[in-house]
């Protein structure tokens, strides 16, 4: 029988799930009017990282009530987050150089990019392989072997520099050299998205057990959820100027 | 003399069925991304096509418009446009913060090519007003459109929506012959990649919307009905 804890997770599931789906359903929607391939790949990022996000719900879900998943999904979810969202960034830095009046390419990414890429794609593997390596069944406990937590501290540490590192000093940097308003209103708001989404992972250890969920555990994974689907919703709905007919002569 | 076309017959008919007017002056207004260098590309194409002298004024490398042009299904691989760009493959290399070397170059490139058509196309309008002060750029431009004007000459500029203040643009509307703009409506659940030629010499207002796309031919135009 399905405990009202559990019925709540379902629903928190559901609304996240809805939410982010939205979001990537503009993104998409945007994508399809765009002409350019740049402009399209970063539409193209914010869509995916809505459907990792919506994924990684869905796999949040059936981890703690069905008990399903034959792998850890935290891990691997994280890995392929951090990678949808470092094609984001990649898209962003690139569609700011262009932006930029004399073409500035801020900590010379176009160079950079090429360097990054193979880096991150390896860490990304390993946190994606240790995550393999988790319990097959029963609470998120993350990592089990020497193998397992060595190559998944390895990944994690250095994708989780790696990533915030770009995506929150050169990002904000080279949106502000560009003089786009339209991308620094995308760039705003797909930092909300990020800080809800840590915001909900930080207070996780806080709110609850590592072996079983809890009330409040929900209630922060709902407005999380909420917080970072609308987030993202406004970083796709400002991946160009977007105007109404009502409101033109 | 014939009008010189625009490249997209559709475009074509929609101003009137030759193209746009004689020694007049273009500005595509849009959002980044939607294809509005499309246009240019297209007129450039048509340009060399009919052997008229065509200038590409880009604050881009040659080798970055040519792969965005590829995306559009135009070829500039048998027939190469004068380029004016940031790279040192360009037969004028652009140095997008001197104005008085812009205008010297351009009128010495008319000079030079005075016996021909010439098309000149450009997207360096967006960094000038974002390194200038408009009033700076109104005035750049209004004396180049006069020295230009004096030869067989059309320029097609773009603009980028949403990156400069309404009376900017307004200004820059004014101060051009033709208007078209390329601009994304949401409508409901749905985005509407739509086209208006806001105003354009020598052609009667049209007030109307038009549904447009992008195909490897040129452009595809419908009349959008709400």
């Amino acid at each position: 029988m399905v405990s009202s804890l559990d019925a709540f997770s379902y629903l928190v599931g559901i609304i996240t799930i809805s939410i982010q789906g939205y979001s990537t359903y503009w993104a998409l929607t945007i994508r399809r009017t765009l002409f350019i391939h740049l402009y399209r790949a970063q539409a193209l990022g914010i869509a995916i990282v809505g459907l990792v996000y919506a994924a990684s719900e869905l796999g949040s879900v059936l981890y703690y009530n069905a008990r399903v998943l034959t792998f850890n999904p935290i891990l691997s979810v994280i890995a392929l987050a951090l990678l949808c969202i470092f094609y984001w960034i990649d898209k962003s830095m690139s569609s700011a150089r262009r932006s930029n009046p004399l073409l500035r390419d801020t900590a010379k990414w176009s160079k950079a990019r090429i360097a990054l890429w193979p880096l991150i794609v390896v860490m990304e593997s390993l946190l994606f392989g240790s995550s393999l390596l988790g319990e097959f069944s029963g609470p998120p406990v993350p990592l089990s072997g020497v193998e397992g937590i060595i190559l998944g501290l390895f990944g994690f540490l250095l994708a989780l520099i790696v990533v915030p590192l770009v995506g929150v000093l050169l990002l904000p940097l080279a949106s502000r050299r560009s003089g786009d308003a339209t991308l620094r209103r995308q760039i705003r708001w797909f930092g909300a998205f990020a800080l809800f989404v840590f915001g909900t992972v930080l207070l996780a250890p806080f709110t609850g057990s590592a072996t079983a969920t809890t009330f409040a555990q929900q209630v922060v994974g709902l407005v999380g959820g909420s917080g970072a689907g609308y987030a993202l919703y406004r970083s796709a709905k400002s991946l160009v100027p977007l105007n109404k007919m009502a409101g033109t002569e | 003399m014939n009008m010189p076309s625009s490249g997209i017959i559709p475009l074509d008919k929609l101003l009137g069925g030759e193209g746009y007017p004689e020694r007049s002056s273009i500005l595509v207004v849009g959002p980044p991304g939607i294809g509005k260098e499309a246009l240019g590309y297209w007129f450039t194409h048509i340009g060399l096509v009919q052997n008229d002298f065509s200038i590409y004024v880009t604050r881009l490398s040659s080798r970055e418009v040519l792969q965005d042009v590829k995306a559009f299904g135009v070829d500039f691989s048998q027939r190469v446009p004068f380029w004016y760009a940031s790279d040192n493959n360009a037969q004028v290399k652009l140095n997008i913060n001197d104005l008085a070397a812009l205008s010297y170059n351009i009128k010495d490139i008319l000079k030079k090519n005075s016996e021909r058509r010439i098309r000149i196309v450009t997207d360096v309008l967006s960094s000038l007003l974002m390194l200038n002060p408009p009033e700076t750029i109104y005035k750049f431009l209004t004396q180049l459109f006069e020295d230009v004007k004096q030869y067989d000459a059309i320029t097609l500029a773009t603009l980028e929506e949403g990156m400069h203040p309404p009376q900017v643009l307004a200004a820059m509307q004014q101060l051009f012959d033709g208007v078209i703009e390329l601009r994304l409506y949401e409508e409901g659940l749905r985005v509407l990649p739509l086209l208006r030629v806001r105003k354009m010499r020598g052609i009667a207002p049209q007030p109307g919307y038009y549904n447009f796309t992008f195909v490897k031919t040129g452009m595809e135009i419908s009349a959008y009905g709400k």
